[in-house]
């Protein structure tokens, strides 16, 4: 329950429900009646992180524990966060509105390098040092995981612990160890000596960095239990593992406003763009009938009405006409939606589309990724021409009239040509739409556009390549936009100042700690936001440390540099990324995993085991 | 088909829930509950629920009320249960019944607004010149023509009647004001205006709907 004191704020700020707790299905326990407090934080927006499916089941699975109360935390907005620093208030968890700071633990998710800013803004909120080597006692101890967690460094000066890989299982062994020494009444240093370890966990201090003159990496040398490499974890029995079954209702409209039911972990495609296609492995699925239970009784103890399956890629789920067949039987008669996102184009079914005829129809979304075949190989997006305008056509013949399109600009080996090849696919499918024969009397057809600028991630085949530079994505969206002819087509595009930012952190090191805390000082957070991102800021904070961003971002890296991430084994061999890189250039396809297994590695992960070879 | 009129206190932190939340959150908690609520028959099928007033967001309630439709015919009091087990703190069903009124009778509301402060003499002396004076006026947004515009109205005339109670730490005003689809009167808006001036000596402010009227000052039902 909050106190009084932030109560009576709450009349001076919008959204006031974002602060307020008591949403239906929060935890909520009593102080005398465990022995573990633990801040889950989110560095975002309420709206943001409510919506964020691995908070909702860390927090349970912590709450299931007798011992342990984990409460949400979310970044307050700009105006709670003056009233906050106005009126002495300091940071508090949403279920007690007890002070963060008294807790043992404080864990943030990083879902994305543009949130660090947030995570030492919510520290200093809660009244801690930013710095881990500042924050002297036992507790509270910071950790960190998240997809960003791959790549750590940024941040390293500031988290006393990451978690690599999957959250469910090594969660409960850090609070283990830390309850153990608590009631010894250990020091810091003894805590993360022990901390390190456990598989998955990485203490930054316990490495030492040095850098060659050009500024790229010399060496890194473990101390104390400190292991050489940091293997990330993952969930063997993926069916058994633990999955929610309430969901905390929000009051204010989120995001993902809706029931989640994962379907399975890890990805048999391979585009070589894609990170979590990539640090996710090997593939682990659910049975229908697991996913089908879950979603039903989440249905019941929440009162949503609508489902949304979610994974990388829905209709690779080996069960997936299964499972449509058992969500409809009683979802339709009970008004519940169903919706199904990351449909890829190249394995729609007749049956498929014809269940998905029976729910509330949305728009289309198909995300070829490339313009043209040769780029399309490149990434190894195995999407042809003829899939998308085949799909196209069944999706406009089933009465769709708006269509979503993603693209991505800046890919490794990119023309003019690739660029213009967006503009054609685009026109190819407003063309396919004025050739089918039945298409609905007196109505026109939008082809959306979303064209993301490329950035290069860790633990992907293109982890070497130089981003594009802010002057190239903005010289390719011009023409991306003359090559345009009808209004039918509409272009959105993202901003490439944050892009460029979202590359540095993604590819960075050390060096650029104190970066970001000097950004953060000079104000800079929120910084996905538009209404918040200051370039000129960042900018002062690189020149002021001699950080060249384009050195992280822009420049191409050769395999022999040893890069900041290769101490941390996402089950990925770099001989495989090599491969692959060198394959992309070449612009030669790699089948999926289903057809034939690439040896990428991530199946030494589960003891040899992969569900995409059984 | 049946209507059903639920009629539910919002306090405490619930009264944080904007309007449009709240529709969410009965929506939702209706499903919880297992009443066969009727679905709206359009394109989008969707619960058919409708709120009497908007509350300001901030404000406690005694009376709020929201028709619904069921499909059976479930027990009122059985309604009245199942939907206490399943909202939220704050929100409390205090009656369903069979409407007797419509909702565009509406016409009059009690108020309360607790005042804290450390001067409250000197609060309830400003007050009540303010609420004695001939016109209050605040600005109100309005249309002229495709234009928009900030108008001056007068609310004076929408409160029927107050009372003024000092306390140790507080000012208590009890007011009658004009509510309704036809001439609502903000309180909150009200009182913004009656506090200008003496806005620093008010740490915090509690605003409750006790009851709604009809036109003929009978209690809304």
């Amino acid at each position: 329950m909050i106190k009084p004191e932030v109560e009576r704020l709450l009349g001076r700020v919008q959204k006031p429900a974002r602060y307020t707790g008591g949403e239906l299905n929060s935890v909520i326990k009593k102080s005398e009646d465990v022995r573990f407090r633990y801040a889950f934080c989110f560095p975002d927006s309420y709206e943001i992180g409510m919506s964020h499916l691995g908070m909702k089941i860390l927090y349970s699975a912590a709450n299931a524990r007798d011992d342990t109360w984990c409460e949400r935390v979310f970044a307050p907005w700009d105006d709670m966060e003056k009233e906050m620093r106005k009126n002495g208030i300091l940071l508090y968890g949403l279920e007690s509105g007890d002070e963060i700071r008294s807790f043992d633990m404080i864990g943030f998710t990083l879902m994305y390098e543009m949130c660090y800013t947030n995570v030492l803004n919510m520290l200093d909120l809660a009244g801690l040092p930013v710095r881990s080597r500042d924050r002297k006692d036992l507790t509270p101890i910071v950790v960190a995981g998240g997809p960003c967690v791959c790549n750590p460094e940024p941040m390293a000066e500031f988290i006393d612990l990451f978690l690599l890989g999957e959250g469910e299982e090594v969660t409960n062994e850090v609070i283990d160890l830390l309850l153990y020494h608590k009631e010894k009444g250990s020091d810091k240093i003894d805590f993360l000596r022990d901390a390190a370890k456990i598989e998955g966990v990485y203490v930054p201090a316990f490495y030492d960095v040095s850098y060659n003159d050009d500024g790229t990496l010399k060496e890194v040398i473990n101390r104390e239990t400190a292991p050489k490499t940091v293997k990330k974890r993952i969930i063997s029995d993926f069916d058994g593992v633990f999955y929610p079954d309430k969901f905390v209702v929000p009051f204010i409209e989120v995001v993902h406003d809706r029931v989640v039911s994962e379907i399975f972990r890890g990805c048999i495609r391979g585009c070589r763009f894609c990170q979590a296609g990539f640090i996710y492995r090997p593939i682990r699925e659910k049975s229908a009938d697991t996913v089908n239970r879950q979603a039903k009784t989440l249905c019941e103890t929440t009162g949503y009405d609508e489902i949304s399956l979610c994974s990388l890629s829905t209709s690779d789920y080996t069960e997936i006409e299964e499972l449509i067949h058992k969500l409809f039987n009683w979802a339709i008669p009970e008004k519940i939606n169903v919706s199904l996102p990351s449909l890829r184009v190249d394995n729609f079914s007749d049956e498929l589309m014809e269940e998905l005829q029976k729910v509330r129809r949305s728009g289309l979304t198909f995300a070829p990724e490339a313009g043209t075949q040769r780029l399309r190989d490149a990434i190894n997006k195995n999407v042809t021409e003829q899939e998308v305008i085949r799909t196209a056509e069944k999706a406009f013949a089933g009465g769709w009239t708006a269509v979503k399109l993603y693209f991505m600009m800046g890919l490794p080996t990119e023309t003019e040509e690739d660029i213009e090849g967006i503009a054609n696919l685009a026109q190819t499918v407003v063309n396919t739409f004025y050739r089918n024969p039945d298409k609905p009397k007196g109505k026109g057809v939008t082809v959306n556009i979303s064209v993301a600028s490329f950035v290069p991630k860790p633990h992907t085949p293109f982890q070497w390549e130089p981003q594009d530079t802010g002057d190239m994505l903005v010289e390719k969206q011009k023409h991306l936009l003359e090559c345009i002819k009808t209004h039918k087509i509409q272009v959105s595009y993202h901003e490439s100042k944050t892009s460029l930012l979202e590359g540095v952190f993604a590819r960075g090191d050390r060096k650029l700690c104190d970066v970001i805390e000097s950004a953060w000082k000079k104000g800079c957070k929120f910084d996905s936001w538009d209404e918040f991102f200051d370039f000129e800021k960042w900018k002062e904070a690189f020149s002021e440390f001699g950080v060249d961003p384009a050195f992280y971002a822009n420049r191409k890296r050769e395999f022999s540099e040893l890069l900041p991430w290769d101490m941390f084994d996402y089950g990925i061999r770099r001989k495989f990324l090599e491969k692959e890189n060198i394959k992309a250039h070449r612009s030669e396809t790699t089948p999926h995993c289903r057809i034939k297994c690439a040896g990428c590695g991530a199946n030494k992960l589960n003891g040899g085991k992969c569900d995409a070879l059984s | 088909m049946r209507s059903v009129r639920i009629f539910f206190e919002k306090k405490g932190l619930a009264r944080f829930i904007s309007h449009l939340d709240l529709m969410r959150c009965f929506s939702r908690a209706v499903k919880r509950a297992g009443i066969d609520i009727w679905y709206t028959e359009g394109y989008n099928p969707r619960p058919y629920m409708n709120f009497s007033l908007p509350l300001p967001l901030g404000t406690e309630s005694l009376c709020e009320s929201v028709d619904i439709r069921t499909n059976d015919e479930m027990p009122f009091d059985e309604i009245r249960s199942r939907l206490n087990s399943v909202m939220p703190d704050g929100i409390y069903i205090t009656a369903v019944s069979q409407p007797l009124h419509k909702q565009e009778e509406i016409a009059l509301a009690d108020f309360t607004a607790i005042l804290y402060t450390d001067a409250p003499d000197s609060v309830a002396n400003e007050l009540s010149e303010k609420l004695e004076s001939a016109e209050i006026n605040i600005e109100k947004k309005a249309k002229q023509g495709k234009k928009k515009v900030i108008k001056q109205v007068n609310i004076k005339p929408n409160i029927i009647k107050y009372s003024l109670e000092t306390g140790e730490d507080r000012v208590t005003i009890k007011m009658t004001l004009t509510n309704g689809m036809r001439n609502n009167t903000n309180p909150v808006t009200l009182l913004a205006a009656v506090t200008e001036g003496i806005a620093d000596k008010i740490s915090d402010m509690l605003i409750t709907k006790e009851k709604m009227y009809i036109g003929n000052s009978e209690e809304f039902r």
